[in-house]
């Protein structure tokens, strides 16, 4: 280079600068589509592979995660493939190409929704993620969305025939239900098609809001003609395509959307490549019914909820103007692989703001649901629930909205407390500790006329408690609180407890509640000792029975929570949270199997590599109600600062054009410069630690950066330079690029270079 | 007039030498830059290499050492050293077929074309040498190029508990063109 002085030119910059500055185009829409795939299941028969499911999904890393559902990933009976394949359109305005395969990092079935991380090319060679470079959106924070705030679904319309489609619509109500609990579900305005369940959700920042989410499947015996599906592979091998062939569903349209925060311990546990595991086998135990069928049964209104999710009252009407409503039923065999619905009709019209579309159940086998709404007016006439469970009317129930009888007799708001021998009561209102005799409940009354028969009946596990129905004649004041208690022989023993009160025959209040755990003061203590057990090893043998610790060194491989149990019955609902530096990575509610007592739970962590620092803390949940508790801290007791950090800035890409010809020039290095070296410093040493960046043009010349461009502020002037060396070209060079807030995103280059 | 002819012609010949010259620099200023080298050396591994000037130098966890020429459109051709401590047991096939394996995980249609051969280095040592191609297509799947059959030459030696493993990668159109350059380079590498 000192011998042969570089003749340095120019570089012509033509930013294709956008009619809006970046700072006012929020939502950039190319960018999202540009994130947004399409993907497929598929199942590996020899030679030959069979699609399976199809659905959208939205990239939301560089190095590839992938945020889409569950039910069309992550292998089952309706969809049993066992390779991912991710496609996407070369350019936004092009149907999908196949380019990737991806393995799920993490799902969680009931909320069908899964992170998938892209492991490999199409033909199978592996990818270091540190070497991909995606365009992808970041995760926002769907707390803020309110009512009528316009949305944008952005995801695949079709079965790979047609490019990337964006919806705009409005968020039109939520619904809420027990798992995950308020806002589980967005209601969308518009009607996403089948196949875009998977596809993001954006709010009118571009920030991803949401999963588009319905798990529509076709059912053994529904004539598949009848229903949304595509065939297209002679799946059986016998040289036809015909009715006999996988039917691929394409679903139908629909609303539902998952709020982006329930995927939020998902999307951390995959950036940090954990997976947490309970390694506890249960005891056998499962909980018996006469069917494996599911049912539904028990349905019921309320005008609202308690804080333990129980029914404030039973309610048979509304009166006008009401802005709550739930619907509760009891329900049994149920798996996360069974898919219900909620249809709601208005006066017999279709009412597609209430209703839920074809979902995945989120809830456990058995127990109590609820599916409904607070702080939405809604309309009156009479409103019609149905409830379908794999696509069958399993239940209904009307209600009238528009007309009450104020004066009608009301049991509401009930909770109990166990009166132990000493007479103290114990228990927070719907968790009691076992040990007591007597188990009492408490409940509002109105407009009880004397004389008036009501009944209480209780029941354990599901089966009336024998001598505990009372019916008598009320003999109280109309208005008031009263008691009402169920009394053993013996101490009442763990499991889930129910409450029914009637009023002349109508069931008018009722409530579950739990007993679990010994008494300590006045509280149930169901999960004593929890601890944490580090190690060196994946699965020692010893793992069990050695020292706890609340400090590890960063070697460690895994992480082990353990923990004992007293006095809690098969079939309890109960959830275990794991958080790392306060941010929930796992929060799975589940029923309970492993017998009444016992010691040393094992709940193990693990990552790729070793346990990377930070403070670990599991949590045990009983009704939403932390009974236990308990933190470790491994390394400097923090994560790292850029571990679940995103790289933000400015996407360079542009073309480079033979200035004769006018034709873009393939194979050309396109080589940005960091900010701490000029070009003529690069010139001289020829030293890739300069490199920010480097980039090669394709057949049409283009070329993209594959890292952002950090974006300049006035304490910080961040300035490039770019190198382009070329044989048969003359060289060209420039310094001091700097991109700041008014950028447009991405910057597009046309860059002329002259033959020598 | 005679004097003025006599001038004019000497003039002549001047300006055509001046050219003459001026050409001559020209060229062995180019022969020069295209052949000079630069230095290299790599303490912790006792590397000492001479590398094309005008290729790009690097150095990783991955590898010591890595020269590329990005000045050529498409593949940059390359020279990588990587250092692996290994047995003293272990064979130069053994190393290769290590190499192969991981290869095949992450390079497209890889294939090993030649039979392990043995060279001499120029310090009288032995090493073994393998050539092998593999496609190289677009990692980005936003842009279209046609993949590239990329030809390689592996030179392993194994010296002090190290594999040492010399690689020469170049698009196959360029291979036989470049391999002078790897030439030279493994006659002036001292190890």
């Amino acid at each position: 280079m000192k011998s042969m002085p570089l003749l340095i030119l120019f570089i012509l910059f033509s930013l294709a600068t956008s009619s809006m500055a970046r700072a006012q185009d929020l939502f950039d829409v190319e960018r999202s589509k540009r994130a947004t795939v399409f993907i497929t299941q598929v199942e590996n028969r020899g030679a030959t592979q069979i699609t399976r499911c199809v659905g959208s999904g939205t990239i939301i890393s560089e190095n590839g995660l992938i945020l889409t559902n569950a039910h069309h990933t992550v292998r089952s009976d309706a969809c049993p493939g066992d390779l991912l394949i991710i496609s996407m359109g070369i350019t936004p305005e092009e149907p999908p190409i196949a380019r990737f395969r991806a393995v799920v990092a993490q799902a969680d079935r009931g909320l069908d929704l899964a992170v998938l991380r892209i492991a490999s090319y199409i033909d199978g060679r592996l990818i270091n993620p540190e070497t991909l470079s995606l365009p992808f959106v970041s995760p926002g924070d769907s707390t803020g969305i309110q009512l009528d705030d316009t949305l944008t679904f952005v995801g695949y319309p079709t079965l790979a025939d047609d490019s990337v489609v964006t919806l705009r619509g409005t968020a039109s109500s939520f619904l809420n239900e027990p798992i995950p609990g308020i806002r589980s579900w967005i209601k969308f305005s518009n009607e996403i098609p089948g196949i875009g369940t998977g596809g993001a959700i954006y709010n009118v920042d571009g920030e991803l809001v949401g999963v588009a989410t319905s798990a529509y499947r076709i059912f053994p015996g529904q004539d598949p003609s009848a229903t949304n599906c595509v065939r297209f592979q002679d799946s059986n091998g016998d040289g036809l395509v015909t009715t006999d062939d996988v039917c691929i569903a394409t679903g139908q349209p629909f609303g539902t959307i998952r709020p982006i925060n329930l995927a939020r311990s998902l999307i951390r546990a995959s950036l940090l490549g954990m997976q947490i595991v309970s390694l506890n086998q249960g005891s056998g135990t499962t909980l018996t019914s006469q069917s494996t069928e599911p049912r539904i049964n028990r349905i019921f209104f309320a005008a609202s909820l308690n804080d333990a999710g129980m029914p404030s009252t039973v309610i048979s009407s509304l009166p006008v103007g009401s802005q709550s409503l739930y619907l509760f039923f009891d329900y049994e065999n149920m798996t996360p692989e069974t898919i219900y619905e909620v249809q709601v009709t208005n006066d017999g019209r279709p009412n597609r703001t209430f209703s839920l579309e074809p979902v995945r159940w989120s809830g456990g086998q058995k127990g109590m649901w609820y599916i409904g709404s607070t702080n939405q007016v809604w309309p009156n006439g009479v409103t019609e629930f149905t409830i379908l469970v794999n696509g069958e009317i399993a239940a209904s129930q009307r209600i009238i909205i528009g007309s009450t009888d104020e004066a009608a007799p009301i049991f509401s708001d009930v909770a109990f407390g166990l009166v132990d021998n000493s007479g103290n009561l114990l228990g927070n209102g719907y968790i009691l500790p076992t040990g007591g005799t007597i188990a009492s409940a408490r409940f509002i009354h109105r407009n009880m006329p004397q004389g008036t028969e009501w009944t209480a009946i209780w029941y354990v596990n599901g089966t009336e408690i024998p001598g505990s129905r009372q019916s008598n004649l009320w003999q109280g004041e109309p208005d008031g609180a009263a008691t009402t208690s169920v009394e053993a022989g013996s101490a009442l023993p763990a499991g889930s407890y129910r409450l029914e009160l009637y009023i002349q025959g109508r069931l008018a209040a009722t409530s579950d509640f739990i007993i679990a755990g010994i008494p300590r003061g006045a509280f149930a203590d169901v999960f004593p000792n929890p601890r944490f057990v580090g190690s060196t090893t994946t699965l020692p043998p010893d793992f069990t029975t050695a020292t706890p610790s609340n400090n590890y060194p960063d070697q460690i491989t895994a992480l082990y929570a353990l923990f004992d149990w007293q006095q809690i019955a098969p079939g309890t609902l109960w959830t275990l949270r794991w958080l790392v530096d306060s941010d929930v990575v796992y929060d799975q509610t589940s029923v309970w199997n492993a017998g009444e007592n016992g010691v040393a739970f094992p709940v193990q962590l693990t990552t790729a590599q070793n346990v990377p620092d930070g403070t670990y803390r599991v949590e045990l949940l009983l009704n939403n109600i932390i009974f236990a508790s308990a933190s470790a801290q491994v390394g400097i007791g923090q994560l790292p600062i850029d571990l679940l950090g995103q790289s933000e800035g400015v996407q360079l890409r542009g073309t480079i054009i033979d200035a004769e010809t006018g034709q873009g020039v393939s194979g050309i290095n396109f080589i940005l410069i960091s900010q701490d070296f000029s070009a003529a410093e690069y010139f001289a040493a020829r030293d890739e630690s300069m490199i920010y960046a480097l980039a090669t043009t394709d057949n049409n010349g283009v070329f993209v950066i594959s890292r952002p461009l950090q974006l300049s502020t006035e304490e910080n002037e961040i300035a490039y330079s770019a190198v382009i060396l070329a044989e048969g070209y003359l060289p060209m060079s420039a310094d001091g690029l700097v991109v700041d807030e008014e950028t447009p995103d991405p910057i597009d280059l046309v860059i002329y270079l002259t033959r020598d | 007039m005679i004097q003025q002819l006599t001038s004019s012609r000497w003039s002549h010949v001047f300006t055509t030498l001046v050219i003459v010259a001026g050409l001559g620099a020209g060229l062995f200023l180019r022969g020069n830059a295209l052949t000079e080298v630069r230095i290299y050396t790599d303490i912790q591994f006792g590397i000492t290499a001479f590398y094309p000037a005008a290729w790009s130098v690097s150095s990783s966890t991955a590898y010591p050492f890595r020269a590329r020429n990005l000045t050529e459109r498409g593949f940059p051709t390359t020279i990588q050293i990587t250092v692996q401590t290994v047995p003293d047991t272990i064979s130069p096939r053994q190393v290769f077929d290590t190499l192969s394996l991981e290869r095949l995980q992450t390079l497209a249609s890889y294939n090993v074309i030649s039979s392990p051969a043995t060279i001499t280095l120029p310090d009288g040592s032995s090493a073994s040498v393998v050539e092998y191609a593999y496609a190289d297509s677009e990692a980005d799947p936003f842009l279209e190029r046609i993949p590239s059959i990329i030809r390689g030459q592996d030179v392993v030696t194994i010296r002090r508990g190290q594999a040492i493993t010399i690689s020469f990668l170049s698009d196959e159109q360029t291979y036989d063109a470049n391999l002078s350059t790897f030439e030279e380079f493994l006659q002036r590498l001292r190890l």
